[in-house]
């Protein structure tokens, strides 16, 4: 049964089919006024002629006519358009989310994996969560003390990766060597703004305090300012502090003061987390995963096109018609 | 009507056919002419009457039958949700040769400004930056973040990549990576057209194989001028080996020849709109026409019309008359 509406066959525009009538009526009434031989009166109605028998030809001098009705109905069939919908799976909408990566010298520390740097092991779990993220767009700030947008956020997740792999520390004590973390993260956010993604999310990852903008230089800006221009304009910072803190000369370690950083995260609704270890960085990646799980997206809908069958069926009745009328001998 | 596009389904070659149908139908007139001829001698006239209008009612069934042909080749339009925009990697060159001032504010400011204005005005489409002098470097994957676009575009400075010379090839090479999964986009070469590899064109006939299109927009004048470069005493002029200042020309040639192998447009960035006018006039309408065709762009038929039509002519055709006594 064709229906107007939902799933299976359906007809888009079914208000054609009223035209179904006056066209089969002008048919007939054209179909009547084609030309016949006239019969011989010369006799008069007294003059009763005898029934010859009909042949096939005779029979079926209606077969032309008929196919011509036939392909009417389905050309206007094809003007009513016939569809076939079926469900699609459902397309989930997708973040934009931007990582937010430190490379100061003091990334070089290996106290998250021996032998491996804190960027190494970070870039390596960060390039795991990109491949996680096949519904985002995704880009990349590398920073210091200066911020740098590496990606703006794209679909092209290797490209992403290759950036992401190429990213390297600045040298030790050389002129960038710095953390400017609330930078970074007003850049993020700068960025995002004008995403016109519904979710918009940026993931920090940071080893130590924010050092830049206690300077007095009137271009930095501090964390918690950086935040509350996130939470503005509805960008949410997700933070990981990595490591132990700050290395002494004697090999111990200074713990970090995370209060900006944690500040940061929630002012923008986001959560700060801390990763001593390679496999706690792992599971902080895979809870930010978790919390920017896909949200539920409703089915879509795939429209097959069956008016060209109806149309093709049109002609093949009026071929018909006309093979019909040749075989008839009769005017088409 | 300027945004409907035919598909051309695999069939329509037999489409062509369609009103030829015409003459078979013309035969089998004159064939029952003679019938009645034969039946009924010199009183067919009377009878039936002289056979009239023939060609009128030839040329109805022509002008049906061509209406059905237009509507078996299923034009489309997109929809009103359509989102119109087109994947294009620009792809810039940054050699030495660009710091030449023979164009204001110089050769590389000239492809920057074009890249800025086509970044604030193409929402739509995705954008991706190449950057290119002796090989050839990413600078941005496909995105639609304009802004950033213009911004990562302000490094494109001559020198930017380390090694002298200039490969057009190698840069189509990089931009061909970055549409591996968007088929039918376009890349746009801004360059001087000096190729010192020669592979551009080779390049580009790849990129078609693969489905894109390849456009170039010179930057210079065909008359040249000198390059200048940042010396111990302040600005002066490159010299070479034999330390003679080189003057570097526009080979439009060059850029014609890969973009004739790249089945694309070449131009010439003159006034600084071309580029915005290539996207608006060639790129989005291409790529429209692509993504109705690939079924990714949910189309609105518009065979309505044609149909409508074709069904008057028919029963136009039926109602002209046969015979006039």
């Amino acid at each position: 049964m064709i229906a107007t509406d939902g799933f299976g066959a359906v007809l888009l525009t079914p208000h054609w089919l009223w035209a179904t009538l006056p066209l089969l009526l002008v048919h007939g009434w054209l179909v009547r006024r084609s030309p016949r031989l006239p019969l011989a009166t010369a006799g008069g109605p007294e003059l009763r002629l005898a029934r010859l028998p009909k042949g096939w030809r005779a029979r079926l001098r209606w077969l032309p006519w008929f196919g011509e009705a036939l392909a009417i109905l389905a050309l206007v069939l094809a003007l009513a358009q016939p569809v076939q919908r079926r469900p699609k799976p459902p397309e989930p909408p997708g973040r934009d989310l931007l990582l937010c990566v430190d490379r100061s010298s003091s990334m070089t520390a290996d106290d998250l994996q021996p032998g491996r740097t804190r960027l190494s092991v970070g870039i390596e779990l960060l390039g795991e969560f990109v491949r996680l993220r096949q519904h985002d767009r995704l880009g990349l700030v590398a920073f210091a003390r200066y911020a740098d947008l590496r990606c703006p956020p794209t679909g092209d997740h290797t490209a992403l990766l290759e950036l992401l792999q190429g990213t390297t520390m600045v040298a030790k004590d050389g002129p960038e060597d710095a953390t400017a973390i609330g930078a970074a993260t007003a850049l993020a956010g700068a960025v995002l703004r004008r995403s016109p993604a519904r979710a918009k999310v940026v993931v920090l990852v940071t080893d130590g305090e924010e050092n830049v903008a206690g300077e007095g230089d009137a271009q930095s800006i501090a964390p918690l300012h950086a935040a509350q221009l996130c939470a503005a304009s509805g960008v949410r910072v997700h933070t990981i502090v990595v490591g132990r803190g700050n290395q002494r000369a004697d090999g111990t370690w200074a713990p970090l003061d995370t209060t900006a950083v944690q500040q940061l995260a929630t002012t923008t609704g986001g959560r700060s987390f801390e990763a001593q270890d390679r496999q706690a960085l792992a599971n902080v990646c895979a809870a930010i995963d978790e919390l920017e799980a896909l949200p539920w997206a409703p089915p879509g809908v795939e429209v097959q096109a069956l008016f060209p069958w109806a149309i093709a069926a049109g002609l093949l009745a009026l071929a018909l018609a006309w093979l019909g009328a040749v075989w008839l001998r009769r005017p088409w | 009507m300027s945004d409907v596009v035919l598909l051309w389904p695999a069939y329509w070659p037999w489409l062509l056919l369609l009103p030829l149908a015409v003459l078979p139908w013309r035969w089998h007139e004159r064939r029952v002419e003679r019938q009645h001829r034969a039946l009924l001698g010199a009183r067919a006239e009377v009878l039936l009457g002289r056979p009239v209008h023939r060609r009128r009612r030839a040329l109805l069934l022509a002008l049906a039958l061509s209406c059905f042909a237009v509507v078996l080749l299923q034009p489309v339009r997109p929809g009103p949700s359509a989102v119109l925009g087109a994947d294009v990697v620009l792809c810039v060159d940054v050699s030495r040769s660009m710091a030449a001032r023979d164009v204001s504010p110089s050769r590389a400011g000239v492809a920057i400004a074009a890249i800025n204005e086509l970044a604030q005005h193409a929402p739509g489409s995705r954008l991706a930056l190449v950057a290119f002098a002796g090989t050839a470097e990413r600078i941005a994957p496909l995105t639609h973040d304009g802004p950033a676009i213009a911004e990562l575009a302000q490094q494109l400075q001559p020198g930017l990549l380390t090694g002298g010379g200039t490969d057009p090839g190698a840069a189509l090479t990089v931009a061909g990576a970055l549409l591996r999964t968007s088929p039918g986009a376009s890349i746009v070469l801004l360059g001087d057209g000096e190729d010192f590899v020669g592979n551009g064109a080779a390049a580009a006939e790849a990129l078609v194989a693969a489905g894109h299109r390849v456009h170039t927009l010179g930057i210079g004048t065909e008359a040249g001028s000198k390059i200048v470069v940042d010396g111990p005493n302040g600005e002066t002029f490159f010299r070479d080996a034999s330390g003679q200042e080189v003057v570097t020309h526009c080979e439009l040639a060059s850029l014609q020849a890969i973009a004739a192998a790249g089945q694309g447009r070449a131009g010439q960035l003159v006034l600084g709109d071309e580029l915005v006018r290539l996207h608006d006039d060639v790129l989005v309408p291409a790529a429209r026409t692509a993504a109705l065709r690939a079924g990714t762009l949910e189309p609105v038929p518009c065979f309505q019309l044609p149909l409508c039509l074709g069904l008057l002519f028919w029963m136009l055709r039926r109602a002209v008359p046969t015979f006039r006594r």
